[in-house]
């Protein structure tokens, strides 16, 4: 059963899914449904064994294009709504043991393409208010599937955190006249401190106000909206710095770094947010090579998470860590 | 300069190419993405030629 219902105290919607209960849990490598069908193996979700990037529904989704009727009646005071949506699954490799970090610049490319494919037609879905695209990486976020991959939620609103960013961010061109992000990214970049990468089109920095340790946003430097704004030049540039970040992040202890990526663009709902900059966000749940920074108290019941580092620090180690790309007509 | 980039990624990347299928199970889609490097010449439009339209 899924369906969508509102908690009057926050002001928010609360998905239920109680099907993803049973949903497949860390398989052994020989039985990872993203990986391409072996000759007289086991079906997979992906029949096809020659692919660069796939992308599918989920058979476990949160929300769905014919959801099915709540499994309660709502009423004015507790809304009950069905769980209208889209839910995929981007993989990214056809290779089981690669990660995001390990695969060529230019594959991060074609994905930065799939990605501006899949907000494209997602966003001209009627129900579809927010396309949201994601990745969780590493058991330590709870990943269920170790075979790189991404998810796209499509959702039928806009969800409360990228809600929060477009008051602010309305608010502040209202009283300034000027972007947020342009002006964040204008204050990072003068202060060059917590700056980790820089080319072209996108700086890579640890905020000013980061609550992860290593939390990491990547803005690109002109005033755009969204994926579908951004030209090949600009593409290649983001997977260029993508490509710098992840690999960073991995040398950083000499491990696969676990992280939520999330991409922040404006909504799908036809709405003017031209005052609104698309932005990357990672939120590594590693504090040290073998401590996790955990939403505890604070951070869940309040509201105020206690970052136990200084982003001025952990941008200098991570900048150490950043190395060039090379694309493969460069060798 | 810009040109020269654009042409490194052409060459190093490729054009983009989609196909929806059905799965499986016949209620989900599975949307196959490729990328063929082509010559100048043999180029024509990009992508979705044999997508279906999403209902």
């Amino acid at each position: 059963m899924s369906e969508l219902r509102w908690n009057p105290l926050m002001g928010e919607w609360v998905a239920t899914a109680t099907h993803r209960q049973d949903r497949t849990f860390l398989p052994p490598k020989d039985f990872c449904p993203l990986c391409p069908t072996a000759p007289g193996g086991f079906p997979t979700e992906i029949p096809e064994p020659t692919y660069d990037i796939a992308v599918f529904e989920n058979r476990f989704p949160s929300l769905s294009p014919n959801p099915p009727e709540p499994a309660v009646e709502g009423d004015d005071f507790y809304p009950v709504r069905p769980s209208f949506g889209e839910c995929e699954v981007i993989v990214y490799t056809p290779n089981h043991n690669s990660t995001l970090a390990d695969e060529p610049v230019e594959q991060i490319y074609k994905l930065v393409q799939v990605w501006t494919d899949r907000f494209r037609d997602l966003s001209a879905l009627e129900f579809v208010k927010y396309v949201f695209i994601f990745e969780n990486k590493g058991e330590a976020i709870g990943v269920t599937l170790n075979h790189p991959h991404g998810q796209i939620y499509a959702y039928p609103f806009v969800p409360p955190r990228v809600e929060r960013e477009l008051e602010q961010s309305k608010k502040h061109k209202e009283e300034t006249g000027r972007c947020l992000l342009c002006d964040i990214l204008a204050k990072e970049r003068e202060d060059k401190r917590r700056i980790v990468a820089e080319n072209a089109s996108f700086a890579a920095y640890i905020p000013f106000f980061a609550r992860y340790p290593y939390e990491l946003h990547i803005s690109s430097k002109r005033h755009a909206q969204d994926l579908t704004d951004f030209s090949a030049d600009e593409q290649a540039d983001l997977a260029e710095i993508l490509k710098q970040v992840l690999v960073g992040f991995d040398k950083l202890f000499d491990l696969s770094f676990p992280y939520m990526m999330v991409l922040h663009q404006q909504p799908s709902d036809g709405e003017n947010y031209d005052f609104y900059h698309f932005h990357i966000e990672f939120y590594p749940p590693l504090r040290t090579a073998t401590k996790l920074k955990y939403l505890a108290g604070s951070e869940s019941g309040a509201g105020l998470f206690i970052n136990d580092t200084l982003a001025e620090e952990k941008a200098a180690e991570l900048r150490g860590k950043i190395e060039n790309v090379v694309w493969k007509t460069d060798e | 300069m810009h040109e020269e980039k654009k042409e490194k990624i052409e060459r190093s990347a490729g054009e983009m190419q989609k196909r929806r299928e059905q799965m499986a199970d016949g209620k989900r889609y599975i949307i196959y993405y490729t990328f063929e490097k082509r010559s100048k010449e043999s180029r024509s439009s990009t992508g979705a030629g044999e997508d279906k339209k999403y209902v």
